[in-house]
């Protein structure tokens, strides 16, 4: 199974808060779950509170006191619409797909939300049922109604046209002492009347693990001093000072990136990453976002994929689906966190001595 | 069985796994007062092969004054055994063609050797098998240049001598500059 990521990256523009309801007057027969669970829908939970005190189900507070907040579940409704006023896409995909009537409620979401909820139902995959699936077309549908062409409405779109082909898939050989492989390739044509950028690149995350155990596996040792807990870091070749995918310390592609540019718009940036080595149980899961690196948007994720295999006890490689997102995920933000917090520390624990920060994601 | 010979053998157990050293859980973990030191010195005369790698690494960082006086020839000796042997060259390094590449921890201690490294890496620049890197970009980059042993023994040699180590993307490039220097050096 592919390793979990987090979910998409919160701090956003929140969705300005519903306008709460007035405390509905108490009404005959307000004595059934149903009936409560209705008023809790549309008053609130405090509003019940309130109104059960006045009704006797709970004994009147004594002057001064404030009585305790009786403990009335909340509903995947409310649920829903608290985790989209935190920014929490996960929960809110979670909660949405529980709701009576979930497509009611994207309307109200601005098109960047509708476009993190898409990533949180593309991740959430499975989990989330059917309707899950029924809401990713719903959300492209309310993308087109909010004026979003339909070429654009897919993951990953908004920017650009991201694609990957993997070129090699080679299983390893324990007794020839032959490693395994998996090439890919990846490529990201930007839409210039969408974009502002001089430069587009990639940053790429890695988390190679032991398939049993979750240890960390990866072999770059600069890299475990930025690493997370999940074991996922910022994917570089230890002895370089950016933390842009493939790039050179100048600042140029070498033999695995070509940086798109204002200047020749029509050759897509390019990257390729051949990850190989003789170590089997071992899951290697990726995340590669399309970021400007130079330009007004600078910081801007345009895309994301997430990418990688597993390799079992013989260096037989299973792939993982890709899976192409329109926005990084927290972990993957963390990760650039991570990195730059390197650039800044001492210089024996850095990349190389002249580490780079990143940009801030945006 | 002591914890000072538990030591050594969890390091040269890692060394014969070719456990990359940023993974070794007994290279990081070494440490040595004076008799551990010495009973890991002992060790490396004893056997001065490419599984001793990690032991003499532990040996550099933790006890310096033992490791100096080990005889520069057997550090070399394990030094470029390594280099000849492991599976993957992480732990050296990577080349590129422009001019740039990154000497890690094993090539370090080798550099620093001197002249003494000399003689093993000229024997070297006749290997021309793979020399791959394992990893996500390391490895692709000894993938997409076709790294070869020659390929570091032409590098550590042309540093020994103080000169540029320049890199060229093709191979067959390359061999014209490891010949030349095989020429040179062998007279």
């Amino acid at each position: 199974m592919q390793p979990a990521r987090q979910q998409p990256e919160p701090g956003r523009e929140p969705v300005p808060a519903a306008p709460k309801a007035a405390p509905a007057a108490l009404e005959p027969g307000l004595d059934s779950p149903a009936s409560l669970l209705a008023l809790q829908r549309s008053a609130g939970n405090r509003a019940v509170s309130a109104m059960l005190a006045r009704n006797g189900s709970t004994p009147a507070p004594a002057a001064g006191v404030t009585p305790p907040s009786p403990p009335v579940p909340e509903t995947d409704d409310q649920l829903y619409d608290d985790a989209v006023k935190a920014n929490d896409w996960t929960k809110a995909a979670t909660h949405l797909v529980k709701v009576a009537e979930p497509v009611k409620k994207l309307p109200a979401l601005t098109v960047d939300q509708l476009r993190l909820l898409q990533d949180a139902m593309i991740r959430g995959g499975s989990a989330l049922g059917g309707t899950g699936s029924v809401l990713q077309m719903a959300i492209g549908v309310e993308l087109q109604a909010k004026g979003v062409a339909g070429t654009k409405t897919a993951a990953g779109s908004a920017f650009g046209k991201l694609e990957t082909k993997v070129v090699e898939k080679t299983n390893g050989d324990k007794a020839a002492v032959k490693s395994y492989a998996y090439k890919i390739e990846i490529t990201f044509l930007p839409d210039t009347a969408t974009v502002n950028a001089d430069e587009i690149a990639f940053i790429q995350t890695v988390q190679l693990v032991d398939t049993k155990t979750g240890a960390n596996m990866d072999p770059e040792e600069t890299n475990k001093k930025r690493m997370l807990a999940s074991g996922t870091s910022i994917d570089r070749l230890g002895g370089r000072e950016q933390g842009w995918y493939g790039m050179t310390d100048a600042g140029g592609g070498g033999a695995t990136l070509r940086t798109w540019t204002k200047g020749d718009p029509t050759k897509p940036a390019f990257m390729m990453d051949r990850p190989s080595w003789i170590t089997e149980n071992t899951t290697w899961a990726f995340e590669t976002s399309v970021v400007c690196r130079a330009g007004t948007d600078v910081g801007k994720v345009y895309a994301t994929v997430t990418w990688g295999f597993k390799v079992d006890d013989d260096l037989k490689i299973t792939e993982f689906d890709r899976v192409v997102t329109n926005k990084q995920t927290t972990e993957f933000s963390e990760g650039v966190g991570r990195w730059n917090t390197q650039a800044a520390g001492p210089e024996a624990d850095r990349n190389a001595p002249g580490q780079k920060s990143l940009p801030a994601l945006k | 069985m002591s914890d000072e010979a538990r030591q050594i053998d969890a390091l040269v157990a890692d060394g014969e796994a070719g456990v990359p050293l940023g993974l070794s859980d007994a290279y990081q973990s070494a440490r040595f007062d004076a008799d551990d030191a010495r009973a890991a010195a002992a060790r490396i005369r004893e056997r001065p092969g490419a599984e001793a790698l990690h032991l003499l690494l532990a040996l550099r960082r933790e006890a310096p004054e033992t490791y100096r006086e080990l005889p520069g020839e057997q550090r070399a000796q394990v030094l470029v055994a390594a280099l000849r042997e492991l599976p993957h060259l992480n732990d050296f390094g990577w080349m590129e063609p422009d001019g740039h590449g990154h000497d890690r921890t094993a090539a370090q201690a080798l550099l620093e050797l001197g002249d003494t490294a000399r003689a093993p890496l000229v024997e070297l620049l006749d290997d021309d098998r793979p020399a791959p890197l394992a990893g996500s970009e390391a490895a692709t980059m000894s993938s997409t240049y076709g790294y070869r042993r020659s390929d570091y023994a032409h590098r550590y040699l042309s540093k020994l001598l103080r000169r540029d180590a320049p890199f060229a993307a093709e191979p067959a490039q390359r061999d014209a500059a490891i010949a030349a220097l095989r020429n040179e050096l062998r007279g």
